[in-house]
């Protein structure tokens, strides 16, 4: 049977095939291909100080990982990434970074115009030069358990750490995270070894009848956690705490470029990102770029949307004025879908695991 | 000539001249303009000259807006006419995939403030009565549309910048971009020498040639385009006699077809499948206020519809039929904004609708050059969402993909195949086994956009 989508503005034919997707990815453990991400290595004496001036977040300690953003001087969002102090033994240091891949040359342009002239901070574009496979969900650790024999246990191996060791037999970097919003691992590792890698998580896997997802998925898984994307949620539009970025925004931090201009619109941003269950959607789910509507009036627009398969709602983010929150939160809001209002309601919390807890392996 | 300037924007096209009026309404007076022969050679006087606001990206939407709202601010200060017919359109909608769409659309604009109307067949045909509504199931209405005299709108962007303190030399060919040790560029010109901090290349047709000097392979291709002019029609002069206003702007999906009325006559373009690239790899020299064979099989096909669509195009007799180039980017956008690796170069080009998008083009990259920011959110014009993998070949292929789909739906679900796969990781094989449906982003097969498995044979 040949996989071919019907093209349609509705949902089509493959909503089922995403749906077990996300299934077994929230219930037992999949795997995906993540190479397209941007990878980035940042190497030199003034690496950290580097960081700490281009990007929002404090830079972490050595083998943790810290998730940030990077702001123009306007105080806008211009990128969203994955940072891990990569610095070994020599003490020589060395970050990792990852990023949306679509933006890798939007980003160089910006980190070139920001290097020291000293030479004391080099950045590499790593490209396809290092490829990726995730897993994740509730089975994924004794997954990874079967492919190494160092102790990858919660307790040892925690949410957001990061490590450098074998996975499969092939040396690999292991980030300790997941864009499911579940728990899960990144595991990077060069081109040459990337077959290998597939090949032993798909045999050990086996037993727990692992099963590979795709992009719709993680979108959707994603949606589920009102994770935000680059290109979407962020943009040079938003300020960090319209968009929900607040806790990548380090409050101990006196300086770094665009911190001005974003603090001014702390506390009293004039747009907010919500998060939406779209519960008038009936056969189609909001793609971005819908208008949201309140009393006769556009007050906002979607900027993502999708089936949310393991939560079982038709789910949407986007923005509306901060000073219409509390309105829009008690009565609702309608979207206008294929030129049709549905009704939305605007939740508080992401309807997958609001607490954070899978992420750091507790399962209830 | 001056032998410095603090930038030197290279095209006189609409596209240059428009950044050149905004780096001087932003505050740069000391900037020049190197024409190669006189202002508009190449593609911008011979373009149809439409323009709207509506467009996929609201952000993209928002600079067209933008554009539209400058034509009379430019009249003003240049006291050249800009010919403005703001006519207003329909888009016929052939399908209910496309009627769907156009509501979709009608989504995006209410984002911007811009308020069209989804209309039924008998009020499009009271609009624009050379249709046969029969064909079509729905319309809808925008009345930001319409179309403008191309030189005399080029003209007075060059005029309003002139006024404004800058200079603008014709017949002056750029023959090579030197890199001086101190970062600053010299322009070497069949003219005499130029230096400066800043490049524009605005080359519209040459764009490719210019970023060819600094080392750089600019996606960009040019094709042919076709539109005619029919000879007087009675049913405009009617339409005209009773509703005392011209015919408005009409698309016809199905069709692939756009029209408007030109004096007593319509123009009618078509957006082909059968699309032609011209000068695939180089731009010649020589070319000017030239234009290429007529092909009328190749849009045959088009005309045919048309015929069916709009019953009295088949009883006028065609007065002129016009073939010209104009330049396209892999998907259709402009590259907008500075090359990365090449301080001081920056990019205004792939503009394919400069009446529509050369005034926010110009607006956004000068803020950018003079205030470090372009202002707006530009993402969907950026020079930088092309990586090196955007080769020759993968632009032809594309602009050759998007052409021939401009007036096509993408649906949400629909990967587009031309140069596919290009870049594949070495489990591409292993992932089609397993039943994956491939998508591309950056040039990578691996369901950057979207994939999913049809069926896990680990079960």
């Amino acid at each position: 049977m040949e996989a071919k989508d019907i093209f349609s503005f509705h949902r089509s034919n493959d909503f089922e095939h995403v749906k077990a997707e996300v299934m077994n990815c929230r219930t037992n453990v999949g795997v995906t291909d993540i190479s397209n991400f941007a990878k980035y290595q940042i190497t030199g004496k003034g690496a950290e100080a580097w960081l700490v001036n281009i990007m929002t977040n404090f830079v972490p300690k050595p083998g943790r990982i810290v998730l940030t953003s990077m702001l123009n001087e306007q105080g806008k969002i211009i990128g969203d990434f994955t940072i891990a102090n990569a610095t070994g033994n020599s003490g020589a240091p060395r970050y990792m970074m990852w990023g949306s891949s679509q933006a890798q040359l939007y980003h160089m342009r910006w980190f070139e115009q920001h290097l020291p002239d000293d030479g004391s901070v080099a950045i590499h574009n790593i490209d396809l030069g290092l490829l990726g496979l995730s897993i994740a969900g509730p089975n994924a650790t004794k997954v990874l358990e079967k492919l190494t024999d160092e102790d990858v246990s919660n307790e040892t191996f925690r949410f957001m750490d990061f490590r450098e060791h074998p996975i499969g037999s092939v040396p690999a970097m292991i980030n300790r995270i997941s864009y499911t919003g579940d728990l899960g691992y990144e595991i990077w590792v060069k081109p040459e070894y990337q077959r290998k890698l597939f090949s032993a998580i798909l045999e050990a896997g086996a037993e727990f009848a692992i099963r590979p997802f795709g992009m719709r998925a993680l979108l959707a898984m994603r949606l589920e956690k009102h994770f935000g994307t680059w290109f979407r949620e962020f943009r040079p539009i938003y300020s960090p705490f319209e968009a929900g970025l607040d806790r990548f925004v380090s409050r101990k931090k006196n300086t770094f470029i665009g911190r001005e201009a974003a603090f001014a619109t702390k506390g009293n941003p004039s747009l907010t990102r919500i998060c939406l269950n779209v519960t008038g959607a009936t056969d189609a789910d909001c793609l971005g770029d819908e208008p949201i509507w309140m009393n006769g009036e556009v007050i906002g627009w979607t900027t993502s949307g999708g089936y949310g398969h393991f939560v079982e709602q038709s789910l949407a983010t986007g923005y509306i004025p901060t000073k219409k929150l509390a309105d829009a939160r008690t009565n609702g809001v309608e979207i206008e879908l294929i030129g049709e209002k549905r009704k939305a309601e605007i939740q508080d919390d992401p309807p997958f695991d609001p607490e954070g807890m899978r992420m750091r392996g507790i399962f209830q | 000539m001056k032998s410095h300037a603090q930038a030197v924007v290279i095209g006189g096209g609409v596209v240059g001249c428009s950044v050149l009026y905004h780096l001087t309404k932003a505050g740069w007076k000391d900037v020049v303009l190197l024409e190669r022969d006189a202002l508009t050679c190449g593609s911008t006087w011979h373009a149809a000259g439409g323009f709207h606001t509506l467009n996929g990206d609201p952000n993209v939407a928002k600079l067209q807006d933008y554009t539209v709202s400058l034509y009379k601010e430019l009249e003003e200060i240049s006291g050249e006419v800009c010919g403005l017919h703001l006519t207003g359109g329909v888009a016929l909608a052939d399908t209910p995939e496309r009627l769907e769409w156009l509501k979709m659309a009608q989504g995006v604009g209410r984002l911007l403030g811009i308020e069209t109307e989804i209309i039924s067949m008998k009020e499009a045909k009271a609009l624009f009565p050379l249709m046969d509504e029969s064909q079509f199931v729905g319309a809808m209405f925008d009345p930001v549309q319409g179309h403008l005299d191309p030189y005399g709108t080029t003209m007075a962007y060059a005029k309003a910048a002139r006024i404004q303190g800058a200079e603008i030399e014709l017949k002056t060919k750029v023959e090579e971009i030197v890199r001086n040790e101190d970062g600053t560029w010299t322009l070497v010109t069949n003219q005499g020498n130029i230096t400066t901090d800043n490049v524009v290349n605005a080359g519209g047709l040459w764009a490719r040639e210019v970023g060819r000097m600094v080392g750089v392979e600019l996606p960009i291709l040019a094709m042919e385009h076709h539109y005619l002019l029919t000879e007087d029609m009675p049913e405009i002069a009617a339409h005209m006699e009773e509703t005392g206003g011209e015919m408005i702007h009409a698309v016809d999906f199905g069709g692939e077809i756009y029209t408007r009325q030109e004096r007593g006559g319509m123009l009618l373009g078509t957006y082909e499948r059968a699309a032609t690239p011209w000068s695939p790899k180089d731009t010649p020299w020589d070319f000017g206020q030239d234009l290429l064979e007529p092909n009328l099989d190749r849009i045959s096909p088009s005309l045919e519809v048309g015929f069916k669509h709009f019953p009295p195009f088949e009883r006028a007799g065609i007065r002129k039929i016009i073939n010209g180039p104009f330049t396209f980017a892999p998907d259709g956008n402009p590259l907008v904004g500075p090359v990365q690796g090449i301080p001081g170069f920056w990019c205004a080009c792939g503009v394919m609708a400069g009446f529509s998008q050369g005034g926010g083009v110009g607006l956004t990259l000068s803020e950018w050059m003079v205030n470090g920011d372009p202002g707006y959110d530009i993402w969907g014009m950026d020079v930088a969402r092309f990586g090196p993998w955007a080769t020759r070949d993968y632009t032809n292929a594309k602009v050759r993909e998007n052409y021939s789909r401009r007036f096509r739906i993408r649906f949400p679900n629909e990967e587009l195949q031309a140069a596919r796969p290009h870049q594949t990781t070495p489990t591409y094989d292993m992932h089609l086994k397993l039943g994956a449906v491939m998508g591309d982003s950056w040039g990578l097969e691996r369901g950057g956009s979207k994939r999913y498995f049809l069926l896990s044979p680990l079960q």
